[in-house]
Parts: structure tokens; C-alpha cells; sequence
């Protein structure tokens, strides 16, 4: 698991930096969505012991916990970046049915 | 223990929730949003003074000790920010009565303007890491509605960069907690700022620090980042442009002031000129940009790109006067600028455009608004009278006892073109003769915010010496973040 991961946190940000830097508005979204799952491997990462059991009481005392914050945190972080995600697809199918184009440089509204 | 603290978060919230089971009854949430918009404001206001009369205080949510639980904390910073906010939103809130004709624009309106209220408020309270994240969340959702609530297309393509922006700068805030997190095993920024001593050397710690100027830069707008500032705050409805540059690029400025003068005190040093050179470059660009624009808004866009330049370079001289000399510009900026957005709003009710070339005749046409126009572009532009004056003359005071010379003399070459843009559109609007186009006249109850704004930016002209003693005080309370960890963690 400890090279797994960090292994995983590099793909993910590489290629939702790839797929951010595109120009289909889809793309866009999705590579948002892998950036912000990176960020989240990334805190889940920040408690872990390597072999550490579930942090619930009434374990073995004699082998260390999983810090749970961190866990706690991700969730709350994973909700917020659904919401946000959301909300930029919908604006995503606005783009679409305004300006008839999923292409992100076409989306001027105010010059040209 | 008071609960005075919480209510600067809680009662905006509360309201938006009330708001939005009120939908169908005009007349009970008109009442609602003017008795808790008040109540709000005189809740700060007098948060603020308390804050004065008895130190830094702190709010246990839910009564557990920190650092365990998530505390609140109010100092003079906190307190100063607060109630700025809740005069531009008082301001914004009573604008947005005029300035949203239609009913069902003002159900939806009301109740997310609260939630972003509440979550600025929040942000300027918190003394947790990750809370702030979460309020910063708050804070850009009710944006983003905010934002592309009217459908305009030139909203959608602000939309679009503000929601990059937002989510790009929460995936950095993440992993920058993340990493703090599994260096010091806290998230309290008071307890951060003890457990990160020991560890000030570790590589890890200045790539934090570097990826939160970014995530705060990012949101304030600094210079290789201020890409989405100038569409975003142009195409925004009126009353939200004025929050956006008055309040919410200053969130920005305060997280940064606030991370670096508890968190990375020993930082400071090493970052001092990286955020100093930034800021030049962000006063130039800015200026740059709003002497070439030919839109009202735009230019008032870009205006504040250089103003917050201006405001970051305060902060990176990392003395107790740039601070407070940065504290100062940013309330003064902030009603000033949130004033000049309403102007130009009236300007975009009469004509439907913001177009400088379109409008014309205004001293004409109300003699009023020329006159509060006036005194805004006045104020930004550094004449006397107004508080733009003493803004800039603490900046340059701080800079010339700090030794700074090159970036104040940048500053003061970037005032003259401040001047120069914002005097040309003002006689270009006020004095130009302008015949064509019909114009529809806006009623009149949209003058008084804007007047208001333009009366505090004189008043915080005359009186500014209470202003600015007290932003000095803050600043002194900045750099002995000990207060702030005895307040919170207990005397050890």
C-alpha cells in the first residue's frame, strides 16, 4: 500500500491535469473530478500507519490505530467536490444549449 | 463563555434557511431580511467592540477544547473584516430590492446571498484549517449561484472561470491540509503554529506554504492568477460584483495574512520578496489592464486587480505598519470600490449597457450620482478629503520606514494611472454630451447605497485616525501571534 498509493495520487493528477488543460468542457469536468479524488487520496494518505487496524474501540491495543480524522475529512471534502462537480456539469449542458458547442474556447459572451 | 461569537455565522445561515421556506410570501421575507441584515451588522459591530474591550476571544462549537474541536476565534483582524462585510452586504442587500425587478429573481437571490453572508463571516471566524476550507466551499457555492443566476451568456462564460478557479483551488487547499496534516498531526491553526516549530526546516513545510499563497492568491486575484477576476466581477449582477470585489477577494488577502503571521511566522523572511514582487507586478498589470479598457465594469474589474496589489504589498513588507497600512486600503477599498460597482449598476439600469462610449450627460441627467461618482473615483484615486488619501499615504509611510523604495515608487507611478482611468471615465459619464439611446431612468432608491458608500469613504477620510489606530492595533496583535495561541490553547 505505501507505494501503491502514491503511485495512484501521481496518475490521478496526471491525468486530470491532462484532461483539464482540454478542450471539451466534459473533459473539463471530468478532470476536475479526478484532481479533486487525487486531493482526497492524498488526506486519506496523510493518517495512514501502513498497517495500522479500524480505528474502533475495543481493538487490539497492542497494534496501532488509523488516525480517523483525516477520514472524517475526506468524506466532508467529497461531498463538497459532488456538489461542485454538479453544479459545473449543469452549467456544462447550459454552455451546450446556449452557445451549441461543448468547445471551451466558443464560450464568449462578452467579446468577440 | 458568550455566544456572541457565533452569531455573526449562525444568523445568516438561520435566515437563509427561514428565507427559502418563506418563498411565497414577499412581505414576510422583505421583513425577515431587514430585520436580520440589521441585526447581522449590529451583531458585528458590536462583536468588534468587545473584541477591543476584552482581548481575543474564542467559541468552542459544540464545547469541545481545542484542539480537538473546532474553535471560532474573533481578534481585531476577524473583528475589522466582519463588520466591512456586513456594511457592503447591508449596502448590496438593500441595492438588490431595486435592482432585481422581478420577484421569482429575488427568491432565489435573497436566500443564497445569507448563505454567502454566512459563509464569509464564517471564514473571517475560523480557526480551524480545514474549516476555513469548508467555508470557503460555502462561500464559492452561493457564488457560482450567485453568479449565473440570471443566464446571462456573458454569466456563463464567468461561471465557467470562477467554478475552474474554485475547484482548482480547492484541490491545492486539500492537499496542502493533507500534507500539514501528516506532519503535525493538527489542523488548529493555533496548535499549527507550536507543533510546525520543530519541523520549520522540512521541505514539506515550505511546499505548503508555497501551494497556500496559491490557493489564496488564486482566490485574491495576485498576479499570475488573476486571469478570471476581470470576467467574473464585470458579468456578475450587479449587488454580487460589489460583494465580490469589496468582500470576497479580501477573504483571500486575510487567509494569507492570517497563515503567514500565526502559521509560518519563520517563513516570513524566505517569501518576503516572492510576494512582494508579485504584488508589484499585480498593481502594474491591473492598472495596465484598466486604462485600456473601454467598459465601466471592466475597468472597475481590473481596478481592483491593482488594488489588491496594492493591498499585498502592505502585507509583504511584513512590519506592524505595512500591515496596518494593508488593513486600512483594505476596508477603505472595499467600501470604496463596493460603492463605485453600484454606480455602475445604475449606469447599466439606464442604458443597458456599461459601455463608457454609451453614456454621457449624467450631470445632466442627476446631478446626485455625479456628485456620488465623484467622490468614489476621488476616494479610489487618492485625493485628500477621502479615505483614498490616507490609504495610500500609510502604504507608502510603511514602505519608506521599511527601506522598500523600488516597489513604493512602482506603486506610486501605478496611482497615476489610477487617477488618470478613473478621471477620464468619470468625465466621459458625467460631462461628455451624449445624445443617443433612449434611456430609461432607474428608480432612485438604487442612489442611497451608493451614497451611503461614498459618505463612509468621506467620513473614513476625516475621521480616519480612530480608523487607523485601530488597524495599527490589529496589525501590533498580527505580529504577536502568542496572544492568539494563549487565547485559544490556554496559557501553557
Amino acid at each position: 500500500m505505501k507505494i501503491l498509493l502514491p503511485m495512484v495520487i501521481g496518475v490521478l493528477f496526471a491525468s486530470g491535469t491532462y484532461l483539464i488543460l482540454q478542450k471539451n468542457i466534459l473533459k473539463l469536468v471530468l478532470g476536475f473530478s479526478l484532481l479533486g479524488h487525487a486531493a482526497n487520496v492524498i488526506l486519506i494518505t496523510s493518517g495512514w500507519i501502513g498497517d495500522g487496524q479500524v480505528p474502533i474501540l475495543g481493538g487490539d491495543a497492542r497494534v496501532p490505530f488509523v488516525d480517523p480524522i483525516p477520514q472524517a475529512l475526506v468524506l466532508t471534502a467529497i461531498v463538497i467536490g459532488f456538489a461542485a462537480t454538479a453544479f459545473l456539469l449543469v452549467l456544462a449542458l447550459r454552455v451546450y444549449r446556449d452557445f451549441h458547442t461543448s468547445n471551451i474556447d466558443e464560450v464568449r459572451g462578452s467579446r468577440g | 463563555m458568550t455566544h456572541l461569537l457565533v452569531l455573526p455565522f449562525i444568523l445568516p445561515l438561520g435566515t437563509a434557511i427561514l428565507l427559502l421556506l418563506l418563498r411565497p410570501y414577499k412581505l414576510a421575507r422583505c421583513v425577515t431580511i431587514c430585520i436580520s441584515g440589521l441585526m447581522t451588522l449590529w451583531v458585528n459591530i458590536s462583536l468588534l467592540f468587545s473584541i477591543q474591550d476584552h482581548g481575543i476571544q474564542i467559541y468552542r462549537l459544540g464545547g469541545w477544547a481545542p484542539p480537538f474541536g473546532i474553535v471560532l476565534v474573533g481578534d481585531l483582524l476577524s473583528g475589522l473584516m466582519i463588520v466591512l462585510g456586513s456594511i457592503i452586504s447591508v449596502c448590496a442587500l438593500f441595492y438588490s430590492f431595486d435592482y432585481l425587478e422581478q420577484d421569482d429573481q429575488q427568491q432565489i437571490f435573497h436566500p443564497l446571498f445569507f448563505f454567502l453572508w454566512a459563509g464569509t463571516n464564517g471564514a473571517f471566524l475560523t480557526g480551524d484549517l480545514f474549516n476555513l476550507f469548508v467555508m470557503f466551499e460555502i462561500m464559492l457555492m452561493s457564488v457560482y449561484a450567485l453568479l449565473t443566476m440570471l443566464g446571462d451568456k456573458k454569466q456563463i462564460e464567468g461561471g465557467i472561470k470562477l467554478i475552474s478557479m474554485g475547484l482548482l483551488s480547492s484541490v491545492m487547499f486539500l492537499t496542502a491540509v493533507g500534507g500539514i496534516y501528516a506532519l503535525c498531526g493538527t489542523l488548529n491553526m493555533a496548535d499549527l503554529a507550536v507543533k510546525i516549530k520543530p519541523h520549520i526546516d522540512h521541505p514539506l513545510v515550505s511546499a505548503v506554504a508555497m501551494l497556500l499563497i496559491a490557493v489564496f492568491g488564486l482566490k485574491a486575484a495576485m498576479m499570475p492568477m488573476h486571469f478570471w477576476l476581470p470576467d467574473v466581477h464585470s458579468s456578475a449582477p450587479t449587488p454580487i460584483s460589489a460583494m465580490l470585489s469589496g468582500i470576497l477577494i479580501k477573504v483571500g488577502v486575510y487567509a494569507l495574512i492570517r497563515v503567514f503571521c500565526l502559521i509560518f511566522v519563520d517563513l516570513q523572511d524566505y517569501f518576503q520578496v516572492f510576494i512582494i514582487t508579485l504584488a508589484c507586478i499585480t498593481m502594474f498589470v491591473g492598472g495596465m489592464g484598466a486604462v485600456a479598457q473601454g467598459d465601466f465594469k471592466r475597468q472597475l474589474a481590473y481596478s481592483s486587480v491593482s488594488q489588491v496589489g496594492y493591498i499585498l504589498l502592505g502585507v509583504g513588507f511584513f512590519t506592524v505598519g505595512g500591515m496596518g497600512a494593508a488593513l486600512f486600503y483594505t476596508i477603505s477599498h472595499g467600501i470604496i470600490k463596493s460603492g463605485l460597482f453600484m454606480a455602475a449598476g445604475f449606469l447599466k439600469k439606464m442604458r443597458g449597457t456599461t459601455e463608457l462610449a454609451r453614456h454621457g450627460s449624467m450631470i445632466k441627467i442627476s446631478p446626485v450620482f455625479s456628485l456620488f461618482l465623484l467622490i468614489g473615483v476621488a476616494a479610489l484615486g487618492g485625493i485628500p478629503p477621502a479615505s483614498g488619501f490616507f490609504m495610500k499615504f500609510q502604504l507608502v509611510k510603511a514602505g519608506f520606514e521599511g527601506g522598500f523604495y523600488l516597489p513604493i515608487a512602482i506603486a506610486l507611478v501605478v496611482s497615476l494611472f489610477t487617477l488618470f482611468y478613473l478621471f477620464k471615465s468619470w468625465q466621459q459619464i458625467c460631462c461628455m454630451e451624449q445624445e443617443e439611446a433612449p434611456i430609461k431612468m432607474p428608480s432612485r432608491n438604487l442612489l442611497i447605497p451608493v451614497g451611503i458608500l461614498a459618505l463612509l469613504a468621506l467620513a473614513l477620510g476625516f475621521g480616519a485616525s480612530p480608523v487607523i489606530d485601530l488597524t495599527q492595533a490589529a496589525a501590533e496583535q498580527l505580529f504577536a501571534p502568542e496572544q492568539y495561541i494563549t487565547a485559544v490553547l490556554g496559557a501553557r
